[in-house]
């Protein structure tokens, strides 16, 4: 059930990506033809290094609170005199460097993931509960959401995960029956969490550059299923990204026999007017069960062919911040029965539409639908990062109407050739850069073409091969992995909705690791992807400011992923290069023992290289003419169409 | 010259047993730590690319206050005690005095970087109780603002204090648990940080913590052959480096010019507080980042000296978050101002993390 459970907590709030921009273009990747001006804020006449070229890649809660809670017997209360944990504030780790929002690569940017995001509930008091974001990337990403604005602060997603290693405190669960049920219901130390994120605002001229509105539910988390979806019931829009009319995009929802409810995740699927949340009024909205499979999208309902579920408050204000956008439909037995075995709609009294107005029977147009069939398939990890002649264990997952679906074959293939992803706008500095073509060669990355479920879920192994650098200026390949049901159209599935695999070129690590041959080519393009680290801290591609800070780098460089602090911050180095870096870093160039018995220099704060980052205060006609999501999807879209599939 | 409370020095002198003797320590802790904001607002506020010399000036002396923190938590785990660093009571208030410091003596403040404020303030701070007085090539023209009032004791004489103390509990005032002691030669020389294990550790501690500040009677160099604080500050304001001449008293400022090309300092809010900054603003945003960052790093701190050693490398990375959110802030105009962003060294647990 994950976080979509009677045991909830919602909060609400705001959220910080400090992303960097200058690696949005893979053009920039590309050591050779990197002009300075690629780490400059955007100007009207030039892209530059886009909107935030000296992002930090923080990702940060802030002023998030917990509004509202809901109990075990389907209550539901947002006073803060019936239950402490209303008010307190979810905040990330108490003791070490902000969370990083972290693509897997260039030519896939519709994937971002938090590393390292602490997650701690705060009273007055203290911390109540603290742990671990696991770095699972959003979902269901969509452009239209609010109808005020466009681009990227158009868009909003879903990040779900667990929040792993979680620590209870007991004193602050003496004044929450929400605490206490929530631990009670948990599996072993995790919980369960959703993410919405919307309203981002990416104009470097604007008092909230690059912060955006944040909903979030955390729940209990069951051993078993998936940590970065709802294993249930899943609705779909007919065609593209929204639905025709009401634009409602994909989301889910499941049954809880042991409450007969019926919980929708509608955080992330109405369309709004502003960054706040502020549903769009699409009029009586409701929730029924379809009589049959044949019911369409608009189509208008009556008694006949519908069975009424109950009604969605969304036009209450503040309905989304209260609630998270959770829905929870208490059910007779009779609706539980039907619900269990038809499909499920939204429907919703469009004036424009004949049979909509309830008059007579009717009782509005579906809005709406579960997805034909009721056939649902989930894979996770949705990213994987593979070194050559490694693998990885991939998890799929198939149900219908909510139900595991057990012996059912599920098929997957590879996109194949993608050519042009990952470039902005036209622009004379970087037109002459050779865009790679993504998932070449396939034989780099095998897996078997179908699996069959045990229990609803089948686990099978991506093997990387060696890419033997396919693209040149960017280590390794991207690839896409299309999964399905056999007769799940594309309709069923969310149009960004791939396993998305790095699978790294093979590398040997040299017996002694050069300056010149080996390191400087790898620091070089950090370097040149992010003036933060190289121009206000250490510049990477200079060998002597590299050696004078070795120590902080060996210790940056050999962190766990997870950590924080893991460099590189992209996380897309592979292990045998990072294994060379350290093997530099240990003896450089084979120079330490000139140095060694030298005294180390005192820690001194401040130092930095001579040559400042840019300044990101934008000129006074600055405008945000670029949006990294919107473009890279665009472009995306755009290919697939030209592909025909 | 710092002056503090006589109380204090009769606090330590009164001690009968160590444990008499951890408030004492426990200040001197923040007494180090709380010259450190000061100092960095002084060097963020130093725009990239300028005044290099003056940012290694009060980087280096930045760097040995954490150095002399660090040595005051060895010691009070060395004799048992307890260093209580995540705390908001740990941080002065700045304006305000420093911690242990008689009120009217000297108020220290979060200012840009000037000859007037190192002169006024730094320089107080670290200045000996008998400075040398050595020649400058021109009078400064400017006068300790300081009044001193009638009676005072001197940060010399506390840690001359709590030597003989230490010296008359003699070798078994160490119980301390040797596994929480911090010595890392990657980042200071062992020479300078290292465990506190004997009685003579602990002297030699609390030697390097004055002497790097402010010299010795004899020399203004600190025993590591440094210039010491207090006359490295006066090389910034005189505009001179130290060098060694033949006449009386041996040293001039007379060495390389150091410049301070008023162009290449940020003009930032003095003395500012995060909530000054309007609420929807960058430069709110980042100082709340700011203050979120160093509440991590105190309590980070605290767990390092707290018997989790290995914490000490996240607190580096904190440093560097620190400093990387501070250089954002000062370059962020501060609405309705001609102002720009400083950082406010404010406890905020909640804050942007």
């Amino acid at each position: 059930m994950a976080f979509l459970n009677p045991i909830r907590l919602t909060f609400a709030g705001q959220f910080q990506a400090d992303v960097s921009t200058v690696n949005n273009d893979v053009r920039h990747y590309d050591d050779a033809k990197f002009q300075p001006n690629f780490q400059d804020l955007q100007t009207k006449k030039n892209p530059n290094g886009w909107w935030n070229p000296t992002g930090s890649g923080a990702y940060r809660f802030i002023n998030c609170r917990v509004t509202g809670v809901g109990y075990a017997d389907g209550s539901w209360v947002n006073d803060k005199a019936q239950d402490a944990a209303i008010g307190m504030t979810i905040a990330g780790a108490a003791d070490r460097t902000a969370g990083k929002l972290v693509d897997i690569d260039p030519q896939w940017q519709l994937a971002s993931a938090p590393w390292g995001l602490g997650v701690r509930l705060l009273s007055a008091a203290g911390q109540v509960f603290g742990g671990e974001y696991k770095n699972n990337p959003f979902r269901d990403l969509w452009f239209s959401r609010n109808v005020n604005a466009t681009n990227d602060s158009a868009a909003s997603s879903t990040f779900q995960s667990v929040i792993e290693g979680v620590v209870f405190d007991e004193a602050g669960l003496a004044d929450s029956r929400v605490l206490r049920e929530l631990r009670e219901a948990s599996s072993g130390d995790r919980l369960s969490i959703r993410l919405a994120t919307f309203g981002y605002d990416g104009d470097a001229s604007s008092p909230s550059f690059t912060l955006g509105t944040m909903i979030g539910t955390i729940g209990p988390y069951t051993e078993g299923e998936p940590e970065s979806f709802v294993f249930g019931r899943r609705f779909a829009p007919a065609s593209g990204f929204s639905s025709y009319g009401a634009n409602i995009t994909y989301f889910s929802g499941l049954l809880d026999g042991a409450s007969r409810t019926l919980l929708l995740d509608l955080s992330n699927a109405l369309q709004i007017t502003d960054n706040r949340g502020t549903p769009a009024d699409i009029g009586v909205l409701s929730v029924g069960v379809l009589a049959d499979d044949s019911i369409a999208e608009n189509t208008p309902v009556t008694t006949d062919n519908l069975l009424p579920l109950g009604s969605i408050d969304y036009q209450r204000p503040d309905w989304l911040a209260d609630t998270g956008g959770v829905v929870a439909i208490p059910l007779e037995d009779e609706q539980f029965e039907a619900a269990s075995q038809r499909p499920l709609a939204l429907v919703y009294q469009a004036p424009f539409n004949p049979g909509a107005t309830g008059e007579g029977d009717g009782l509005g147009v579906v809005a709406i639908r579960e997805t034909v069939g009721g056939l649902f398939a989930g894979a996770e990890p949705a990213v994987h990062r593979i070194d050559a002649g490694t693998s990885s264990e991939l998890t799929l997952w198939a149900a219908r109407y909510g139900q595991p679906l057990d012996a059912q074959q599920v098929n997957l293939r590879q996109l194949g050739r993608i050519p042009g992803q990952g470039a902005g706008t036209s622009n004379p500095q970087v037109d002459d850069i050779p865009i790679p073509d993504m998932g070449v060669p396939e034989t780099a990355l095998s897996f078997p073409s179908t699996a069959t479920t045990e229990g609803g879920r089948a686990a099978v192994e991506l093997v990387g091969g060696n890419p033997d650098n396919p693209r040149g200026y960017l280590d390794g390949q991207m690839y896409l992995i299309d999964y399905r049901l056999p007769g799940q159209g594309n309709a069923s599935r969310q149009p960004f909705d791939f396993v998305v695999v790095h699978v790294r070129d093979a590398y040997e690590v040299p017996d002694r690791p050069t300056w010149t041959a080996d390191v400087q080519p790898i620091l070089q393009q950090f370097s040149n992807l992010y003036p933060i680290m190289s121009k206000g801290f250490i510049d990477l591609s200079d060998r002597a400011a590299v050696l004078a800070n070795r120590d902080i780098l060996q210790l940056a460089f050999s962190r766990p992923i997870e950590d924080p602090n893991y460099m590189p911050v992209t996380r897309d180095l592979s292990e045998p290069k990072r294994q060379m870096l350290l093997a530099w870093l240990a003896d450089p160039d084979g120079e330490l023992a000139d140095s060694a018995g030298a005294e180390a220099e005192p820690v001194q704060p401040g130092h930095r290289p001579a040559v400042a980052p840019p300044i990101t205060t934008p000129e006074p006609d600055y405008a945000a003419t670029l949006d990294s999501k919107t473009q890279f999807a665009h472009n995306f879209l755009h290919a697939g169409r030209r592909a025909g599939s | 010259m710092l002056t503090i409370q006589p109380t204090l020095i009769e606090a330590v002198r009164n001690a009968s047993v160590a444990a008499d003797l951890y408030p004492s320590v426990q200040s001197a802790i923040e007494l180090e730590h709380s010259t450190i904001p000061p100092y960095l607002t002084a060097l963020f506020s130093i725009k990239q690319g300028y005044n290099s010399e003056a940012a290694q000036i009060i980087g280096s002396v930045a760097g040995e206050e954490m150095l002399h923190m660090s040595i005051a938590c060895n010691l009070m785990n060395a004799i048992g005690g307890c260093p209580d660093i995540d705390n908001p009571l740990f941080i002065p208030s700045y304006p305000g005095p420093l911690p242990m410091g008689v009120h009217s003596s000297l108020t220290v403040g979060l200012e840009k970087l000037t000859r007037k404020l190192v002169y006024d303030v730094f320089m107080t701070i670290e200045e000996p109780e008998t400075p040398i007085d050595i020649p400058v090539g021109q009078a400064a023209g400017l006068q300790l603002l300081a009044t001193e009032p009638p009676n005072y004791a001197t940060i010399g004489e506390f840690y001359a204090a709590i030597k003989e103390k230490l010296i008359e509990f003699g070798p078994g005032v160490i119980t301390g648990d040797p596994a929480l002691q911090i010595a890392d030669p990657r980042w200071y020389p062992l020479t300078e940080l290292f465990p506190i294990l004997t009685l003579e550790d602990a002297l030699r501690g609390i030697d390097i913590i004055v002497e790097q500040g402010e010299g010795t009677r004899e020399s203004p160099m600190d025993p590591q052959g440094q210039v010491s604080h207090y006359y490295r500050f006066a090389e910034l304001v005189y505009g001179r480096r130290l060098i060694a001449v033949p006449t009386e008293p041996g040293w001039a400022y007379a060495g390389a010019p150091i410049p301070l090309d008023p162009a290449g300092v940020w003009n930032i809010c003095p003395d500012a507080k995060a909530i000054d900054y309007p609420e929807n603003s960058q430069a709110r945003v980042l100082a709340d980042a700011f203050n979120g960052a160093y509440t991590r790093l105190l309590g980070c701190l605290h767990q390092t000296f707290n018997g989790q050693p290995d914490r000490l490398s996240m607190a580096l990375s904190l440093m560097v978050e620190l400093q990387l959110t501070a250089q954002k802030l000062v370059c962020t105009p501060v609405p309705g101002t001609d102002m720009f962003g400083a950082p406010t060294f404010e406890y905020n647990a909640a804050a942007a993390n």
